[in-house]
């Protein structure tokens, strides 16, 4: 294949208008895009990615606007077309795909009337039975089935793989000459996060199409990238070959970033994976469907055995391992110094019944779930979104009310930290409000020794006290992640429940709270019950792992274990999809 | 079809819950018809041969099965006050407050969705500004005082109407309605402005949606984007709040009514409630709940199509 660039960025800055002043989000960047290549745009957000890339398709928000430099497209600059001609170049030449499957589709279009919409805009001619079959292949090809079903669904009806599948077709569609990708799976369940991977490789393989892809995730751009771009606050700070860029980082930057990539060397030869990849990317990529049904079916047979096997490990569980020699309780710990206990716990969820009159019908959602957290122990829970993670972390917490089964704490009931720090924290109180209103609620503090209590809070996550009078949109992400856990440290709980404490931020903002919530369990002797769906993280984090699906823990061993023979064939799947 | 069966059904039970309530309500309040009827000075016989004619000693339970029976077949009583049967008074004024609620919900229509929408998509120019002044105004002007403006400027100084000067309908047609439009706009104006401003914040919501910015992508023009994407998206939530203020407009507006003189039902009602007019009073309530009840049902019934989301399988 001829290499020559399809796309030249050259000298571009994009900035924000404000008050007269512009802010420069990205400054003065150039890079090329050949023909047939996929490139791999990589770096924090705030870095400027994003821009980039709506700058290419003409897409940037109304205050913000290219300074200078020229984006040439097949020896137009794209910058200088009239909306009318860069109208017929995006969605037939070049297009695109978004972060969030959920929410950029129409909710109130059809499927087959939205991919519809790209034949009638770049291709006016064509026959309604044409068109449609047109889509109907696009939507087969995008890996997903019963298309003609399909056809006629709403967005909401679909799950978040199959949007970014329909999403797919609809940027496929038209044979564009380049594909850009941004964050097509991080709003992804793991397992879904590989196929959608495997199937932008696919099409990049067989029709040519240069693909940019945009992602804050070193292992997904590592996966399926030649080439890549690493950026930082609007620069590039390094460009190359992926395999230069990933064993020889030859800026800080990029070191830093490999480093807060949460470390996984031991468990998962990468290479191999890449490789696997490769070579089933000729395979059409099944559904996700026909697969849980397969897990459904080993299950069954399989979930005994587990039991047993969890059981033994629970016995065997001072695990020898450098994370723990850390934590001085554990050492003293032993099986009766358990902080949590639940056994066979099921969780109800009201179902809305259309009956006028008639009881509010209960939906099992977890099935006979036991685990128990023991002194100074980090317990994980992976799994995807619905295996009944975050449902399982509100029963304990109390926040679920239709339960059975037992939950035994040797405390108080345990704090918890929720996912999303942006909206889980009141917007319209300062900080040490926030902080201050667990105090309130139990009582019995004067207000000096509140305030005193809140300083202490502060220093112990690590932010300053002039933080104290702020508002949280004055705050960044993990800034009010720390605020959240000191919300929950405040009242000397003995055990926190973490749900998916990290998975709102940045990388390395990641590796910061993961650090800091190490230093807390040590200082504080404090046990956590710690959710993620990010297995590097888990493994990073936690002594021993509940896997669970589908409303079940259908494993639970200690960490070094599960990842080095998992056991049920759920678990072997999960970690395949590692990336 | 059985979700329309259903509604239906909790519909009627709504309304047959409404009249009993309304009408044990009237049973509670001391002073009956009959003692209204005949004045403070009546004699106790007198009374109580009225209470007897009107069956009024009768248990309440078996007087609202009649009542009710009644209302079924048309019969809505008489009224104590005017000595005429309800029903004749209630289809004599029911078209001044159904065509003022015609004309006014036509008004609000035609000023606050088009205006709604070039507002959104100028947000923050100049048009935008004028919009967001005379909306703003709009809604500050209590009715019955813009009902005066009107009455000054179009009555007074451009003498396009003769200013408490009703005609009508049978009478002329034409000129009724060449007087309705006046009381039509003192009542729409203020609840346009509303409309207005409503669907103009939901636009702009909807604007920046992520399916927009994939609109975007695709190569549609603006235009395209914000007829063919955003409005069905925007007119979700406006739409509870039309369904709202047509329900009010056709409830009856008893200020512009007594401003322009019309003989519609909310002045009606006034007069029903302060002469102890209870046959008159429970009628319209009833037909006041009615509305509510109709127009709701009619409101679920448009989101199931325009929203899938809500949509039952």
């Amino acid at each position: 294949m001829v290499n020559h660039p399809i796309i030249k960025v050259e000298d571009v800055t994009i900035g924000f208008n404000h008050k007269g002043n512009t802010n420069k989000v990205v400054d003065k960047i150039s890079f090329e895009l050949e023909e047939g290549e996929i490139l791999g745009i990589v770096g924090e957000s705030g870095s400027g990615k994003t821009m980039t890339a709506l700058a290419i398709m003409g897409l940037l928000s109304r205050d913000a606007e290219v300074l200078e430099g020229s984006i040439l497209f097949d020896h137009k600059d794209l910058l200088k077309l009239k909306q009318e001609e860069l109208r017929k170049i995006n969605g037939s030449m070049i297009s695109m795909i978004f972060q969030e499957p959920m929410t950029s589709l129409n909710p109130v279009i059809t499927i087959g009337h939205q991919v519809e919409e790209m034949l009638l805009l770049h291709e006016p001619g064509l026959h309604s039975s044409e068109r449609k079959n047109r889509i109907l292949e696009a939507l087969q090809e995008a890996g997903l089935k019963e298309v003609e079903l399909l056809y006629h669904k709403y967005p909401h009806q679909l799950s978040g793989g199959m949007r970014q599948r329909v999403m797919i077709a609809m940027a496929m569609i038209c044979n564009p000459k380049v594909l850009i990708a941004d964050e097509p799976t991080t709003a992804l369940d793991v397992t879904i996060q590989a196929k959608i991977l495997k199937l932008i490789k696919k099409l990049n393989k067989d029709y040519g199409t240069s693909v940019i892809l945009i992602s804050h995730d070193l292992g997904v751009i590592k996966s399926i990238c030649k080439k890549a771009l690493v950026m930082e606050g609007g620069k590039i700070v390094e460009q190359g070959l992926v395999e230069d860029i990933f064993s020889n980082p030859g800026k800080d930057y990029t070191k830093k970033l490999l480093a807060a990539m949460p470390t996984r060397d031991k468990i998962i030869v990468n290479d191999e994976f890449n490789k696997k990849l490769v070579i089933e990317s000729d395979r059409n990529p099944e559904i996700e469907d026909s697969e849980k049904s397969e897990i459904e079916n080993d299950r069954n047979s399989k979930v005994e055995g587990n039991r047993k096997s969890e059981i033994e490990d629970n016995k065997k569980s001072e695990i020898v391992d450098k994370k723990n020699a850390e934590s001085k309780v554990l050492q003293n710990s032993d099986d009766e110094n358990t902080i949590l206990e639940v056994k066979d716990l099921d969780v109800f969820y009201g179902e809305n019944t259309k009956k006028i009159f008639s009881k509010r019908k209960l939906k099992k959602v977890l099935n006979k779930v036991s685990l128990s957290v023991k002194h100074g122990e980090i317990l994980g829970i992976v799994g995807e979104s619905g295996s009944g993670k975050s449902t399982l972390a509100k029963a304990i917490t109390g926040l679920v009310k239709d339960v059975s089964g037992e939950i035994k704490f040797k405390d108080i009931k345990p704090q918890m930290v929720f996912q999303d720090p942006y909206g889980s924290l009141n917007p319209a109180k300062k900080v040490s409000w926030i902080l201050e209103e667990p105090l309130k609620l139990v009582g019995g503090y004067t207000k000096a020794e509140r305030k005193e209590k809140v300083l202490q809070i502060l220093k112990e996550v690590d932010l300053e006290e002039k933080y104290k009078d702020r508002y949280l949109s004055q705050l960044s992400g993990g800034q009010r992640q720390r605020v959240a856990i000191g919300t929950a440290l405040i009242q000397n709980p003995k055990f926190i429940v973490l749900d998916e404490p990290v998975s709102a931020l940045d990388v390395t903002v990641q590796a910061q709270i993961l650090e800091l919530l190490k230093k807390l369990r040590a200082e504080h002797d404090l046990s956590y019950l710690f959710i993620s769906h990010d297995l590097n993280v888990i493994y990073q984090m936690c002594d021993r792992v509940c896997v669970m699906y589908q409303g079940e823990i259908v494993e639970t061993a200690a960490i070094d274990k599960l990842f080095k023979q998992p056991n049920h064939p759920y678990s072997k799947k999960l970690l395949e999809t590692i990336v | 079809m059985g979700y329309t069966l259903k509604k239906i059904l909790t519909l009627v039970i709504t309304l047959i819950m409404v009249s009993f309530f309304t009408f044990i309500a009237f049973q509670v309040i001391p002073g009956d018809s009959a003692t209204t009827q005949l004045g403070i000075n009546a004699t106790k016989e007198n009374v109580e041969a009225l209470r007897e004619t009107m069956n009024l000693n009768e248990n309440v339970m078996v007087r609202y099965v009649k009542w009710l029976g009644n209302v079924f077949t048309g019969d809505f009583g008489t009224s104590s006050q005017y000595g005429v049967p309800v029903s004749s008074l209630i289809l004599e004024r029911m078209p001044v407050t159904i065509w003022l609620a015609v004309l006014s919900i036509l008004f609000i229509v035609i000023l606050s969705i088009p205006l709604g929408i070039i507002a959104a998509k100028k947000e923050g120019g100049a048009l935008d500004r004028i919009i967001s002044f005379f909306t703003h105004t709009g809604m500050g002007i209590p009715p019955f005082f813009l009902g005066i403006i009107i009455t000054i400027i179009f009555g007074f100084i451009l003498k396009w109407f003769t200013p408490g000067r009703y005609v009508d309908p049978k009478e002329n047609f034409a000129l009724f309605l060449g007087y309705m439009i006046y009381p039509a706009l003192a009542n729409a104006i203020p609840k346009a402005a509303m409309v207005l401003k409503f669907l103009r914040s939901s636009i702009i919501r909807q604007l920046q949606m992520d399916y927009v910015r994939t609109a975007r992508s695709k190569g549609n023009l603006e235009n395209a984007i914000l007829y063919r994407h955003v409005l069905k998206n925007a007119f979700i939530p406006v739409l509870t709040f039309i369904a709202m203020i047509i329900a009010e407009t056709l409830a009856g507006s008893i200020m512009i009514e007594q401003v322009f003189s019309l003989p519609g039902l909310g002045r009606l009602l006034v007069m029903a409630i302060s002469n102890r007019d209870y046959a008159v009073v429970q009628i319209i309530v009833l037909y006041i709940a009615a509305i509510i009840v109709v127009i709701n049902f009619i409101v679920d019934v448009l989101y199931q199509w325009i929203d899938p989301r809500v949509r039952v399988k």
